[in-house]
């Protein structure tokens, strides 16, 4: 163990986060980069002939080597300019501030239900492990972790939009609102996104507190008469929480960081729905900046999540 | 098994469902009326006659398109899982072995490719690779690789911690030969598990995929993109939705369900239901059983635990539980404060607490009685206190748990830490149970037990996990605080002689009744039964015989020999840390050093320095005059087989994957590679002799042996190479006093017969009051003192010494003059 404080700890992981972040972009670079075909290409199809489509090539600098590309982006990136999109010339900043307010709203609604609903239903079904409620969580979470998101969409579709017409089956906004003008249109996309992360975080968190409330600490305390109650609160809760807060985090990074299929499933106007159409007309800077901001993102939550680990578990602390 | 049953039944079900949609998925386009592309009707048909599912939104068969579609989903997602765990395993494991850069480096790509939400990768990916089955399958297995990395690196280093790992690396066994005899075995059901959990991720990602329209391209039929294709039909016609959906839904469950019943985790059973009853008042005891029984159930009906067991106690009496294990002292202590562990019934009989018959009362009512009148201390310190409560927040619940008011808390909390010897200043009542030693974790417990000052205080063998010193000086501060009106105490324990100096009476268990009870001291100097006999002896043999015994030169002055192994100026590190520092010995051919002292001050990391399993360290060792180098790789294979290792913890010693027989075989083998197979196995049994086993342990598995059978097998394991020195890393903590006793026996006697010498570290004394030879006391990373045994037991110079002698227990001996050798504060 070496010897070095906190600072330095939070210092060395962030450098390593700024490290992982870069490599990230260079990954994502290079497999937008590097394929045939370009953006110039994509824009121009069947419009223009070669001359002019080289004209424009060289008008974007996608004549110059990919490195130079690279690192032209990167030194603009630093100082916050993200470059301006292929396909239309609006500023990539502008784009993807436009759209993460949309997937920043879905994802925080969503997960301020998901994970006081993990936590309890994780809880419940723990301290009874074995009996009837247990057994009839344990099932639903086990199905509901067998549904892609796109088929739980779906069927949540078909069942209140279609069959029952209680809800749109689209989430897209009339022009210029935000969603949270027309609060209906979320409550699909949330149902979805809620019901495939809820199972796998109500498992771990059953798992947890199976662990924590037969363990020796918490036997003894109901051997020295402390209430069932704050046995719960001050020994089987925070011991069963730990093992899943890393993967809480990922769900939240997921959620937050604009959640592919939900977006699409619904045509709900957020970060991820830009990725994709971005990617399919190779809009370089477009993809780039997004998935810099949602790996940062997640990177970033990845580091919360292990500090909180630290607060909640002392001892690992100390281990590494 | 009664209860595994409806698991297996499960099994079954699942499995062949999967079977089912799996086998449909690779036939059905064989079996598909129309091909796949094919227009028969208007787009989004009603189901009929020539189309049972109804058409899509071309006018294509529902039905067709289902059994079409499952093919590429199927064999895709098995092509990327293979490729994935290729990589992925690969990587995990040399990331686990070698350590160092390689791990970083691989850590770090994983790190990279984490970063990113998973569809997120799939779609930058899709993009590089090409949109159709190919590119998704590629994309698909980069997505799974890190989460594979991550649990295979995980299992290997488990697996590598593992003694019987370092037993092969130390001697000399090759990194492959390791990796794949030692490790692989012990990995499989783990990698077999989280294959199956990988398998459905693969689905899962390739049917998305589809679903994205990243995979099959229209008119090409698939489960994903059909869902895709026909939602807009869904009102006019949600079968074209609604079957694939099911399809995939069915695939996924049906594996989940699988690997939920084939891998169950691990779920300790609840308690059972208690007898209603009322509750029968006796203010004479504040504990009494009477007549109390208790049965187990096991798969063969019920087996009593405790037979009729009769016992009471008053206040400020300290009562020993002793017993062979087995022997229900456990069961009997928790029944005295109303609990059964799981699988145990209460048959007859009762346990009466503070005028409550406890087994009789229900969870409410049984709180209040536990919460006024009984304290309890587990076994085990490293679990006896949350990890995330500081000392005052432990001490506090107890407290409120017993109606004390918020604002009198502090100054409680204070007085019960300084009762148990505690300091009492906020910085200490701050920290974390990780920021305290194993006996100041005892202390804590004990301190929030009696913060109330209960009438009955159960301790469940507080002392086992604690080396002499602190055990002793805790048991003497309990006896101090059982003194002056204290609590009624039950301490249950296994160390009879640690009880004689604080128990006022012993009750010895064996077999669930109670054989024979009385004073400590007449208990103990004239044991009437057969068990009580039993464990004097052990614990008698242990120090009065053997230490007459060390105090005699028990070897005849030897004409000075060229050490065998020779050790000087030897310091070691780890980090920052001064672990080892100025350490200076010889052991003569045939000698016994024993290195005693309390846990932490290097015993271990000595022995580690020894074996060449810790290579961070400076000075010489000398095997045979030769300098040896650090690290096993600079050893010969010569040097390697000379010094054997016998590790510390039974559980792990021995690879429970292989027979005993393939254990000794292994570096029987390589030492002695003329022997032929009937040789060698002649040979195991012949050296499963030696170490006291019959010739029909050589086709058991550790999990068939008891601890003292399989340091026998390690034994038997290090002596196949014929060794000069056996390195023995405190072979009897994990054992009970009588077994103990045998094994350190077998070493005096193998020591002899073989001439083998002997380092063996170890906590307990009597081990090499037993062994005789040369001890050498090591503390804080020195040798405090080192000399003949009987000099050093009898007559010791340094503080240390006399610390660990304090921490023995003496026994009331039968010789009046023996007794008086020792003093005693």
């Amino acid at each position: 163990m070496s010897r070095t404080g906190p600072l330095a700890r939070a210092l060395r992981s962030l450098a390593g986060a700024v490290g992982t972040l870069l490599a990230a972009s260079l990954l994502v670079f290079g497999a937008t980069a590097l394929v045939p075909g370009d953006a110039a290409a994509a824009r121009l199809a069947g419009r223009a002939g070669p001359e002019r489509i080289a004209e424009l090539r060289h008008g974007l600098g996608l004549d110059q080597p990919w490195w130079q590309r690279y690192g032209h982006w990167l030194w603009h990136a630093v100082q916050g300019d993200l470059g301006t999109s292929y396909a239309n010339g609006t500023p990539v900043a502008d784009l993807i501030a436009a759209r993460a307010g949309n997937s920043l709203l879905l994802g925080a609604v969503a997960a301020a239900l998901l994970l006081p609903l993990s936590v309890g239903l994780g809880l419940w079904a723990g301290l009874r492990a074995g009996r009837a409620a247990d057994r009839l969580v344990s099932g639903a979470t086990l199905a509901l972790v067998s549904l892609p998101e796109f088929v739980t969409g779906t069927l949540l579709v078909l069942l209140l939009a279609v069959g029952l017409g209680w809800l749109p089956a689209v989430s897209l906004p009339s022009a210029g609102n935000s969603p949270l003008s027309q609060p209906e249109l979320l409550v699909l996309p949330v149902l979805t996104l809620v019901s495939v992360c809820l199972a796998q975080n109500v498992r771990l968190v059953r798992a947890g507190v199976i662990v924590a409330s037969a363990s020796d600490a918490a036997q003894a305390a109901r051997l020295g008469g402390v209430p069932e109650g704050r046995v719960v609160l001050r020994w089987v809760l925070p011991a069963g929480i730990v093992p899943a807060v890393p993967v809480m985090a990922r769900y939240l990074a997921h959620l937050l960081g604009g959640t592919l299929v939900a977006e699409t499933l619904f045509g709900y106007p957020g970060l991820a729905a830009a990725l994709v159409n971005a990617t399919a007309t190779r809009d370089t800077p477009v993809v780039l900046g997004i998935a810099l901001i949602v790996a940062t993102l997640t990177v970033m939550l990845n580091l919360l999540a292990d500090a909180l680990a630290g607060v909640l578990n002392p001892a690992a602390k100390n281990l590494s | 098994m009664v209860r595994n049953r409806p698991v297996e039944r499960r099994a079954i079900v699942a499995g062949s469902v999967l079977a089912a949609v799996i086998g449909l998925a690779l036939l059905g386009p064989l079996l598909a009326p129309h091909p796949p592309g094919e227009v028969v009707d208007m787009p989004y048909g009603p189901a009929r006659g020539a189309t049972p599912l109804g058409t899509d939104h071309l006018g294509a068969d529902v039905l067709s398109r289902l059994l079409a579609g499952g093919r590429t989903l199927v064999l895709l997602s098995l092509a990327a899982l293979g490729v994935a765990y290729l990589a992925g395993a690969t990587a995990g494991m040399l990331a686990a072995l070698r350590g160092g850069r390689t791990d970083t480096a691989v850590l770090r790509v994983t790190d990279v490719l984490l970063s990113m939400p998973g569809f997120l990768l799939l779609s930058v990916l899709v993009v590089a690779a090409g949109r159709g089955p190919a590119g998704v399958g590629v994309a698909t297995a980069v997505v799974l690789l890190p989460d594979i990395v991550r649990v295979v690196r995980a299992a290997t280093l488990q697996v590598l911690q593992h003694d019987y790992v370092e037993a092969a690396l130390a001697r000399g066994e090759s990194q492959r030969h390791v990796l794949v005899r030692e490790v692989l075995p012990n990995l499989a059901s783990v990698l077999a598990a989280d294959a199956g959990v990988r398998f459905v991720g693969a689905v899962f990602v390739i049917a998305t995929a589809g679903f994205l329209g990243y995979g099959a391209q229209p008119p090409a039929a698939d489960w994903g993109l059909m869902i895709l294709e026909n939602r807009d039909g869904l009102s006019l016609q949600p079968l074209a939705v609604a079957v694939p959906a099911a399809a995939v839904l069915l695939l996924l469950l049906s594996a989940n369900l699988l690997l939920d019943s084939a891998f169950p985790a691990r779920q300790p059973a609840r308690r059972g239901s208690r007898p209603a009853g009322g509750s029968a008042a006796d203010p004479d005891a504040v504990l009494r059983l009477r007549g109390l029984t208790v049965d187990a159930d096991t798969p063969d009906g019920p087996r009593t635990v405790l037979d009729g067991l009769d016992l009471e106690l008053r206040r400020g009496r300290l009562l020993a539980l002793v017993g062979p294990s087995g022997s229900g002292k456990t069961t009997a202590a928790l029944a005295a404060l109303g609990e059964l562990r799981p699988g145990l019934t209460h048959r007859a009989g009762e346990a009466v607490l503070a005028g409550h018959a406890v087994l009789h009362l229900q969870d409410r009512a049984l709180r209040r009685v536990r919460s006024r009148h009984a304290g309890y201390v587990p076994q085990d310190p490293r679990t006896s206190l949350a990890p995330m409560l500081r000392v005052a927040g432990h001490l506090g619940e107890y407290l409120r748990a017993r109606g004390v008011p918020r604002a009198a808390r502090p100054e409680l909390i204070r007085s019960a830490v300084r009762r148990v010897r505690l300091p009492d200043d906020d910085e200490f009542l701050r920290r974390h149970p990780h920021q305290l030693s194993g006996g100041q974790r005892q202390r804590v417990a004990l301190a929030a037990a009696l913060a109330h000052r209960p009438d009955v205080l159960v301790l469940d063998e507080p002392t086992s996990a604690l080396d002499q010193a602190t055990a002793s000086a805790l048991l003497a501060d309990l006896r101090q605080l059982c003194q002056d009106d204290g609590p009624a105490v039950l301490l249950v324990a296994h160390d009879l002689a640690q009880m004689a100096s604080i128990a006022d009476e012993v009750a010895v268990l064996d077999g669930g009744r109670l054989v024979e009870r009385g004073p400590a001291a007449q208990v103990l100097a004239h044991p009437q039964s057969a068990a009580g006999r039993r464990l004097v002896e052990a614990a008698r043999g242990a120090l009065v015989q053997d230490r007459a015994a060390a105090e005699l030169p028990q070897h005849a002055p030897e004409p000075p020999a060229r050490p065998v192994l020779a050790v000087r100026g030897l310091s070691a590190r780890r980090g920052d840390r001064t672990l080892l520092d100025g350490i200076a010995f010889d052991v003569e051919p045939g000698g016994c050093l024993s290195v005693v002292g309390p846990s932490g001050g290097g015993k271990t990391t000595l022995l580690r320095c020894l074996a060449g399993l810790h290579d961070d360290r400076a000075g010489d060792i000398e095997l045979d005059g030769v300098p040896l180098a650090r690290g096993l790789r600079g050893r010969s294979p010569e040097q390697l087989r000379r010094l054997q290792l016998v590790p510390q913890d039974p559980h792990s010693s021995l690879n429970p994957r292989h027979t005993v027989e393939r254990i000794i075989a292994r570096p029987l083998g390589r030492h002695r590679p003329e022997l032929d197979p009937a040789g060698l196995r002649a040979a195991v049994r012949e050296l499963l002799e030696r170490v006291g086993l019959d010739e029909e342990f050589a086709t058991r598995r550790s999990a068939q042996l008891s601890g003292g059978q399989r340091q026998r097998v390690a034994l038997a394991r290090a002596l196949a190479s014929g060794p000069a020195v056996l390195l023995c890393d405190e072979v009897t903590s994990a054992l009970d006093p009588p077994t103990a006793a045998t094994v350190v026996a077998l070493l005096a006697r193998l020591r002899d017969e073989l001439g083998v010498a002997l380092v063996v570290v170890t906590h307990d004394l009597t081990v090499p009051a037993r062994l005789g030879g040369r001890m050498a006391v090591l503390a804080d990373g020195r040798i405090k003192e080192a000399g003949p045994v009987g000099q050093l037991l009898t007559a010791s110079a340094d503080p240390t010494t006399e610390d660990l002698l304090l921490g023995v227990p003496g026994l009331p001996s039968p010789e009046p003059r023996r007794a008086a050798t020792r003093t005693r504060p």
